[in-house]
């Protein structure tokens, strides 16, 4: 059992203290996966703080057949959706090349650490937004294919031809900004 | 960007917010429910209310309605049969037994017809009592009286009196009206009479009486005579004469007397025995014998009659 579902049990068992510590482990994280989805790092916030809220909340049942992480990201993953999905009806779509604030600056120093991460987080943002999604699954989060397919909504198969894909454009952004994809 | 910590407040400040909301939703669905209870039921005990009302309303109007419907069919049987009731004591009017009608026909009391009782419809003073006893009134605002008068009167128009001579000459001469006193003349003889009521039900009764048989002057015996009682019947005085004509003769000279279909026999009635029946020719030879010994001679006809016993 990994830790954010042993800290989401404790919680359920009515220990709040429980649910800091996986705010602590996984929100930077959400934020980051869902601002694929939004590429709004305010709003990312605000919906992976819905997420939480909708865990506490809701308190819906987690039954251990994928990692915790795998979980949360599948509710946040889906939260994103419905909010593009409301912000496509009311024409709030956000922008597909948006300028990078400090808060995403900042969190990215905190998640990524690495600079070369960080030089090839950025190139993704450049990607379309499932590209972003699956290789940030994949190369940030450190999932396999089969959880990153579940959180995504997909076939193991497609996911793995989602991620060929999205590691082709990276490579070619990659190439773009001034780096060498193969000696990242 | 926000700290982990203020993150976690914030969680759970949602959360909290979640749950108030919650509860405030609840029991405004609480409150909702028994207030949207509350309306129903008010609606409900108004809508009953109402029914009720419109209940109450129909029938006291059913009641007016059944009660002007039996004031409109009140007729005359029905009077008749209530008071009868009340009257005689007959306990179920509706089923008047033959006993019960000859008790009503009896306990009339003081019978007493007029000179022209026989030609009008008999009218017979009840006691008061009886006679204010029922009163109803019709929807029209009108007062129908219920009296045993009427009552006497809806007896006499069921049954009639008649009378005939058992034998004679005169036996088959068909009762009439009363005829004044200037108007009769001699005394012909005697005979017996056989009277009685004949009604529309089984209220036939039968007497003898004795009467004496005159003349009517200026009219022949052949065709009328007047008979005055010795016995005082059921309907029949002792103080008037009664014409009886002979249908079969010209007896226009006394038309004025005869009564129609008040008598239960009319001018056209083909059943009446004629003159030439046998006793009739009989009784002729006989007269014819003896007509210097009879004690009846009158001066005014041809022939004179001896009236058999």
């Amino acid at each position: 059992m990994d830790n954010g579902a042993s800290s989401y049990r404790r919680f359920l068992a009515g220990e709040d203290t429980a649910f800091a510590e996986i705010i602590r482990e996984y929100r930077d994280g959400l934020i980051l996966y869902i601002n694929s989805f939004v590429s709004d790092i305010t709003e990312a916030e605000d919906l992976a703080e819905e997420t939480f809220i909708k865990l506490v909340t809701k308190r819906p049942r987690y039954n251990g057949k994928a990692s915790f992480k795998t979980w949360l990201y599948t509710i946040g993953g889906n939260l994103a959706r419905d909010y593009l999905r409301k912000a496509a009806r009311r024409g709030t779509l956000p922008l597909e090349n948006y300028e990078m604030t400090a808060d995403e600056t900042e969190l990215e120093e905190i998640v990524i650490r690495n600079e070369q991460s960080i030089a090839v987080h950025r190139s993704m943002n450049k990607l379309k937004a499932e590209y972003r999604q699956i290789l940030w699954l994949i190369y940030f989060e450190g999932m396999s294919m089969k959880d990153a397919s579940a959180v995504i909504g997909k076939s193991t198969h497609a996911a793995e031809n989602l991620a060929y894909k999205a590691r082709q454009a990276l490579k070619a952004q990659l190439g773009k900004d001034g780096f060498d994809y193969e000696n990242l | 960007m926000r700290t982990y910590e203020e993150t976690f407040e914030r969680v759970m400040a949602g959360r909290d917010s979640y749950m108030r909301r919650k509860k405030e939703r609840t029991k405004m669905i609480t409150t909702g429910s028994i207030a949207l209870a509350g309306v129903a039921l008010a609606v409900v005990s108004v809508i009953a209310v109402k029914n009720r009302q419109q209940i109450n309303t129909a029938s006291a109007e059913d009641k007016k309605d059944s009660a002007a419907e039996s004031v409109n069919d009140y007729t005359v049987p029905d009077l008749l049969t209530q008071e009868i009731t009340s009257y005689f004591g007959v306990e179920d009017s509706t089923h008047i037994s033959e006993e019960n009608g000859d008790a009503i026909r009896n306990s009339v009391p003081e019978w007493n017809p007029g000179p022209d009782s026989l030609n009008e419809t008999q009218t017979v003073t009840a006691p008061a009592t009886a006679d204010e006893k029922t009163r109803a009134t019709t929807a029209h605002g009108e007062t129908k009286p219920a009296t045993s008068k009427a009552i006497v009167e809806e007896t006499a128009l069921c049954s009639v009196y008649k009378y005939h001579i058992d034998s004679g000459k005169y036996k088959n001469y068909i009762a009439g009206k009363v005829i004044d006193n200037e108007k009769v003349g001699e005394k012909i003889g005697s005979v017996t009479v056989t009277g009685g009521w004949q009604g529309t039900g089984n209220t036939s009764t039968k007497e003898t009486l004795s009467a004496d048989v005159y003349y009517i002057k200026g009219v022949s015996d052949d065709v009328a005579v007047c008979l005055k009682f010795n016995d005082k019947g059921d309907a029949l005085t002792t103080d008037h004469y009664y014409v009886m004509i002979n249908t079969h003769s010209d007896y226009s000279a006394v038309r004025e007397y005869f009564i129609g279909p008040g008598s239960g026999q009319t001018d056209t009635d083909k059943n009446v025995p004629t003159a030439s029946n046998p006793y009739y020719e009989e009784i002729s030879k006989e007269q014819e014998k003896t007509r210097n010994k009879n004690e009846f001679v009158t001066e005014r006809t041809s022939a004179a009659y001896t009236i058999p016993e």
